[in-house]
């Protein structure tokens, strides 16, 4: 059965990380937790931008999760309140290697007063929810969708995210419904392989 | 195209840079791969297909504009983004008049870089279609099926490529069948003027007022039964090129009216008082002594001279025997091809009565005995007696009338199919009733 382990990273929201286990246990039919993994975060802050470096912070939690120390069908989702970015990019709202174990994305970007608009709860709830899915959706091997509905569709604004639903495409579901077959199958093909001490 | 058939290649001094850029490119499904130098880069051009490069402007070595310059030297078609800091937007400026596409400042906005890469992949999707449609064209309409390589073809040919690019009004002058029309689509295939429509009128074969309605149209209620408005050749050739066939046939009033088009290039469509104009290049082409209708009167000087400008004569067949054979073989490949049959050559004897024939009707009497003479084969050799030529079957100089022709066809399909009237009918595609009416009209019997 598939994994999630939720980290939630400086500060994160115990409430906006409550709101979204559920919808993402259905999504990815998987075993939702929330761990905590205490690392410091600020060798990640590029004081010169204010913002962390998401590629650094997700490597780092590559060492955590590493293939030898979790389940192939396990993944990491890290969530952070603070501002993301990859050295070439401006800002990233998340980042997650394709096909990978670990994730990571940020609600900093995605809260409606950061707009100038009132506070709104439950939409940020829905897209922290969004780029959740969307990232994990990388780390089980999914890749954008030209589907502007379908919750794997790229997007680099805010409005792009309330444009696009929470739920996989046709083709998405299916690509996923297959990658856990095969990884499934590959984990079962470990047990029955006798390790060499 | 879909996106993993679409290749991005990173070319980036920073490895944190083609990570970064690698993996955004990864999740949109493209096929990516990185480079960290120009040499590494060129190396990548040579072994795969890439579409888009994302190329720094500052690289140690080779920079990022001397590596657009050696891109566009080798394959024009790679779209080419180059990736700077602000300090040196001035030399990205320089970038972009060596020929790349854009350039991004760094730190890139993700929303910005998605966009550009877009689009500059669906305006490179456009050119490779654009080109794909250019070159389908061009194999269209190029010259291919002149054939000949002798010395007065080989002068025609050379005649046609000095006068195809220009704009210039060309004769083409030559026996009936010799292949006018073709050298007037070569023409038009190797001018600027490709891309637009080749009209043809054939001026020998209407009546007075039916070319003028063919050549400029008409407006709805012109004549009787003008029911519609209906645009004309001369309009249509708009942008290309008008061919006219069999010049030399035009009655007096056409040709003053076709005077005054070629000068002004505008005319009214008949009925009509509105003034179109047409941009059109005139070809024509005639078999008639048109020096002598000059001097008899029966055609306009002064049309006669604005027509008269480049003259191209094809030389009749039997003036170049040596393209016989050649040309014997290719109409050979063409039929077989088009009747699914494994006719592979022709008998010596064959050959020999195909180069001894005087061919008064030219290629195209050589191109149909080729046609009969595969329809009437049954093995993988066309002999002699299979050829329409006098002492091999019969003589093309007699009974040239379709209807003699018919005659002969239906009555040896009959004798080969044993006067069985169900099968011929099937051989010939028609329906038995309808053949037993040409068995009646052409009066024939079976010969015991």
């Amino acid at each position: 059965m598939n994994a999630i382990h939720i980290l939630p990273l400086g500060g994160a929201s115990p409430g906006l990380i409550d709101g979204i286990r559920a919808p993402l246990r259905d999504a990815f039919r998987a075993s939702v937790d929330v761990r905590s993994t205490p690392f410091a975060l600020d060798r990640f802050l590029d004081e010169s931008r204010g913002q962390y470096n998401s590629t650094s912070l997700l490597l780092r939690l590559k060492e955590e999760y590493s293939d030898r120390t979790v389940a192939p069908q396990t993944r990491a989702l890290a969530v952070v309140p603070f501002d993301l970015f990859i050295p070439i990019l401006t800002y990233v709202f998340g980042e997650a290697e394709v096909g990978g174990n670990v994730a990571v994305v940020s609600y900093y970007r995605l809260a409606p007063e950061r707009y100038g608009l009132p506070s709104d709860e439950s939409l940020l709830r829905a897209r922290l929810l969004k780029e959740a899915v969307h990232e994990l959706g990388h780390a089980y091997a999914l890749i954008h969708c030209s589907s502007q509905k379908c919750v794997m569709h790229a997007s680099s604004y805010v409005e792009e995210i309330d444009l696009k639903g929470a739920e996989f495409c046709t083709a998405c579901a299916s690509a996923l419904k297959h990658h856990d077959a095969s990884t499934k199958s590959q984990a079962s093909n470990l047990k029955q392989t006798p390790r060499h001490q | 195209m879909t996106k993993s058939d679409i290749g991005i290649l990173i070319v980036d001094d920073e490895l944190i840079v083609r990570e970064s850029l690698g993996k955004w490119f990864r999740e949109d499904g493209y096929r990516v791969d990185t480079a960290e130098n120009a040499a590494a880069a060129l190396r990548k051009l040579q072994t795969s297909r890439w579409n888009l490069m994302l190329v720094d402007i500052k690289m140690p070595g080779m920079d990022g504009i001397e590596l657009l310059q050696r891109v566009r030297e080798t394959d024009k078609s790679v779209t080419v983004i180059i990736i700077t800091a602000f300090a040196t937007v001035d030399t990205a400026v320089k970038a972009l008049k060596e020929g790349a596409y854009d350039y991004i400042t760094k730190p890139i906005d993700p929303d910005y870089l998605d966009h550009m890469v877009e689009k500059a992949l669906a305006q490179q999707l456009l050119a490779m279609e654009n080109q794909k449609l250019k070159d389908a064209v061009c194999e269209l309409s190029s010259g291919g099926e002149i054939i000949g390589e002798s010395p007065e073809m080989r002068k025609v040919m050379e005649l046609v490529q000095t006068v195809a690019p220009t704009d210039t009004t060309v004769m083409i002058r030559g026996e009936s069948g010799t292949g006018k029309e073709l050298v007037a689509r070569a023409i038009h295939g190797g001018s600027p003027r490709k891309y637009f429509p080749i009209v043809t009128v054939n001026c020998g074969a209407m009546t007075e007022t039916l070319l003028e309605s063919e050549l400029f149209g008409h407006e709805r209620g012109a004549f009787t039964g003008a029911q519609y408005r209906r645009k004309g050749k001369v309009e249509l050739a708009d942008g290309g090129t008008l061919f006219l066939d069999e010049i030399g046939n035009i009655d007096a009033k056409t040709q003053m009216d076709l005077l005054r088009v070629i000068e002004t290039r505008q005319f009214t469509r008949v009925g009509g008082t509105e003034v179109i104009h047409s941009d059109f290049r005139v070809i024509c082409a005639t078999n008639k002594d048109l020096e002598q209708a000059v001097r008899d009167g029966t055609f306009r000087e002064d049309l006669y001279y604005r027509l008269n400008v480049f003259t191209i004569e094809l030389p009749p067949l039997r003036g170049r025997r040596g393209d016989i054979a050649r040309l014997a073989h290719h109409f050979l490949e063409k039929f077989a091809r088009q009747m699914n049959k494994n006719v592979r050559g022709f008998s010596p004897e064959a050959m020999l009565a195909l180069k001894a024939h005087d061919w008064p009707g030219n290629v195209r009497e050589l191109e149909n005995a080729v046609e009969r003479a595969m329809v009437v084969t049954q093995g993988e050799v066309i002999e002699q007696e299979h050829l329409p030529l006098q002492g091999g079957g019969h003589s093309v100089n007699e009974g040239k009338r379709l209807e003699d022709i018919e005659q002969r066809h239906i009555e040896q399909v009959l004798r080969e199919n044993g006067w069985n009237v169900s099968r011929s009918a099937a051989v010939l595609d028609i329906d038995r009733v309808t053949l037993y009416h040409k068995i009646e009209k052409y009066g024939l019997k079976r010969v015991q």
